[in-house]
């Protein structure tokens, strides 16, 4: 059985967001990503008001990243939000983004080794017992969670360069395939399976499709594929034909401005890497295409405009129900 | 060997321009341009075969010339109604400026021309932003082409502000823009193949470094080009002036080589007996812009004093979101009326002098005199037709005075530009209206959502 969860930033009004992760609980959405963006509403305080919303619905960051958060901090965070939703949380996380790190002026040092450090501690932690760790950024001596927690919480890991790829096979429940070119996948799929494989495990592999099914999903896509551009390794950049100068100028419009006002530097052609396009019928194609070839168990449909997602997730749904 | 035209327009008036009103006249074109105009009697016998348009009960006249709008604001109507100007930059005209792509563009270009053409306008000038996306501009160029309209396409641009609140994707460094404009005017002459002539159109002195005004005005004198700036529209553009120059901003531009007969003041409001000395004494014109002065409560500008200090001046509409239409009837009534209103005095302006900044005025301000504007020969055949059969305009016993005070879009029967029938029976023959008005419709309220703008 497939997997099949929506993802969003929560920048929008809370009871927006509420409503579409309502909606999406009604139309048996399995889980909800909910992004750590720094300058958005609050990951945990909007993660805790939608799980006292919802009943069945799976909850967890979409992703945090080791950068603006402890990881004791983060580990309580994630315990806590499992209690108060009855044991619906996973801990999400990455390597972080330009979108809330290049404001706060935090260098994205050692991004491999940060997250290592963060799933260890997190996992530790949830067993309930005192944990004394030694590790190149956090030590902790005694460390414990004061309330009782679930120990099997779950890892979701989202990843792009390829020491991030393997390690989210070697430590993570779930690899979310997120904000990657098609022509990526096979390797990026294949550096994942190498890491669970020298770790003697199995990890399951959920790819983010944004669906676009009209022109206004169109142009929320080529904004949303900004930070994807900018974040992206060198190679994908130039197997993108992005050159230095375009990127600088997407950079500066996207960091003083926002992403809409740097969309139009998308053009159609990279755009088509990103995005699932097509009616129902022909996303549901692409998909299965996808699940095929590279072996994915779950769907994330990413929501990038909660305030309208009625259409997108009627849309989603038709889709998911064809695969 | 007898004379040919390709269309004869008829009315029991022709205005061919102030002071020249005929009465069962006609209007001979041929080639795109005015071959005769005169009585009917002496054109109908010599331009048997030619195609007639107008007739009885109809006024003809040169098609308006409107000097001033923001075309993507059409997309904005109402939206932020009753904000402070710094706000609404912020929070409504920004967002909706940097967001939008090029097909939007097109579409609150498109709509905004329909809007202008049915209110008898056969000329345009757009004061675009300063959008980052240069595709843009080729966006509203082709929506001039598709319509047919004459238009001048005013490049927005930016080297400073940010302290004003203007959004830092719309300001380029000083040294980037000189080799931008020559790009984007370069494709405008292009793809504008003479209908479509581009111009400058740096904002406002929020938006212009004191080092940018030499250099945009150098560029303007050596490409010919119009340099339409807006200019005293409140007393901010005074008080930023006196911070970056030391003195109010009039005497500013003088000094830093940016008037001449190519610079078109817009708005004009806050204006001191010198300020209208010094233009007068340039030649440079004013875009007024009467419904938008009094929608956002900026006050009358007094265009009476211009008037007799000899200063060329014409009509906009200005941008959608403070007007909120494209309709130059509106703007004809609301320039008469404003001055009466303000100086407690009838005499003051009369309706003809309405119609000819509408018309004569806005070709002077844009360096077309002697080719647009009016209707003799060799002129430009830019024609609108008044069809005055409604209760709104019935009796007419002076046709100017029923365009400007008693007449509306519903009145614009036929437009003509470059001798092309663009609107012929009320209808326009260029482009599926209904069809494009429904894409409009549903573009405006995607792009409102996607740049999340507050509609209240």
């Amino acid at each position: 059985m497939l997997d099949t969860s929506i993802t969003m930033n929560p920048d929008v009004a809370p009871q927006q967001i509420i409503k579409t992760v309502q909606l999406a609980e009604a139309l048996n959405i399995d889980s909800c990503y909910i992004a750590d963006q720094g300058f958005t509403l609050d990951l945990y305080v909007t993660l805790t008001a939608v799980a006292c919303n919802t009943k069945r619905i799976r909850l967890g960051p979409g992703v945090t990243h080791p950068y603006t958060r402890h990881p004791v901090v983060t580990a309580v965070s994630i315990a806590s939000l499992d209690q108060f939703s009855g044991g619906r949380a996973f801990l999400g996380i990455g390597a972080g983004g330009s979108r809330s790190l290049v404001p706060m002026q935090i260098a994205r040092s050692k991004p491999v080794q940060m997250a290592r450090e963060t799933v260890e501690i997190a996992r530790l932690l949830w067993k309930g017992e005192p944990v004394t760790y030694a590790g190149e950024f956090y030590k902790l001596a005694e460390a414990r969670i004061g309330f009782p927690c679930r120990k099997d919480i779950e890892i979701h890991w989202a990843a792009r360069g390829p020491k991030m790829l393997e390690l989210g096979g070697a430590l993570a429940d779930v690899n979310l395939l997120h904000a990657i070119p098609r022509f990526e996948l096979a390797n990026v799929v294949a550096t994942v399976r190498r890491g669970a494989e020298k770790a003697g495990r199995t990890t399951k592999l959920q790819y983010a499709a944004m669906l676009v099914y009209d022109d206004a999903s169109r142009a929320i896509a080529r904004a949303r594929t900004v930070y994807r551009l900018v974040d992206s390794s060198d190679e994908v950049k130039a197997k993108l034909g992005l050159t230095a100068e375009k990127l600088a100028e997407m950079r500066r419009l996207v960091t003083t401005s926002g992403p809409n006002s740097a969309a139009f530097l998308v053009s159609d052609e990279i755009l088509s890497h990103y995005v699932i396009e097509g009616d129902a019928a022909d996303c549901a194609g692409q998909i299965r295409q996808l699940i095929a070839d590279h072996g994915l168990t779950g769907i994330t449909v990413e929501v990038p405009d909660p305030a309208n997602a009625e259409k997108l997730l009627s849309f989603a749904a038709d889709v998911l129900s064809r695969l | 060997m007898t004379t040919t035209a390709d269309t004869i327009i008829l009315g029991d008036w022709v205005w061919a321009g102030p002071g020249r009103l005929i009465e069962n006249a006609a209007v001979a074109v041929r080639s795109g341009v005015v071959l005769e105009v005169g009585p009917q009697t002496a054109l109908l016998p010599k331009y048997e075969g030619a195609k007639k348009l107008g007739g009885d009960g109809r006024f003809v006249l040169p098609g308006m010339i409107s000097t001033h709008t923001h075309f993507f604001q059409t997309f904005l109507k109402g939206v932020g109604q009753g904000l402070p100007l710094r706000p609404w930059i912020q929070k409504v005209t920004s967002p909706a400026s940097i967001t939008m792509n090029e097909r939007e563009a097109y579409l609150s270009a498109a709509i905004g021309i329909i809007d202008a053409i049915r209110s008898g306008t056969t000329a345009i000038f757009e004061f675009s932003y300063a959008f980052p996306n240069p595709g843009i501009f080729n966006a509203i160029v082709q929506a001039y082409m598709d319509l047919g309209v004459r238009g001048w396409l005013g490049i927005g641009m930016n080297d400073d502000g940010a302290e004003h609140g203007l959004n830092p994707a719309l300001i380029q460094p000083l040294e980037k823009i000189p080799s931008l404009l020559d790009q984007i005017t370069d494709s405008v002459q292009k793809q504008g193949n003479g209908l479509v002539y581009p111009a400058l159109a740096p904002s406002s002195i929020r938006g212009m470094s004191k080092k940018a005004i030499p250099v945009i005005s150098e560029y303007a004198r050596s490409k010919g080009l119009i340099f339409s700036l807006h200019v005293n529209e409140i007393t901010i553009d005074n008080e930023v002036a006196q911070a970056k120059f030391g003195m109010p901003l009039i005497p500013a531009l003088a000094d830093h080589g940016a008037l001449s007969e190519r610079f078109l003041a817009v708005h004009c409001v806050r204006m001191t007996a010198e300020d209208i000395t010094t233009l007068a004494s340039y030649g440079a014109g004013v875009s007024h812009n009467p419904v938008s002065n009094m929608y956002l409560g900026s006050g009358v500008a007094p265009i009476t004093e211009m008037m007799k200090a000899g200063i060329p001046l014409s009509l906009g509409v200005d941008g959608a979101a403070s007007n909120n239409s494209q309709d130059m009837i509106e703007t004809l009534k609301f320039a008469v009326l404003g001055q009466r209103a303000a100086l407690r005095d009838p005499a003051c302006i009369q309706a003809e002098d309405a119609l000819r900044m509408a018309t004569e005025g806005g070709a002077r301000v844009l360096q077309a005199d002697g080719w647009l504007g009016r209707l003799e020969p060799g002129y430009k055949a830019d024609v609108t037709v008044f069809n005055f059969n409604s209760a709104k305009s019935v009796p007419v016993f002076d046709p100017i005075a029923t365009t400007v005070f008693n007449s509306g879009e519903e009145n614009v029967e036929t437009v003509v530009v470059d001798g092309k029938v663009i609107l012929e029976g009320g209808k326009l023959v260029t482009i599926d209206e209904e069809k494009l008005l429904q894409e409009a419709r549903s573009a405006a309220v995607e792009l409102i959502r996607r740049a999340n703008i507050q509609v209240r």
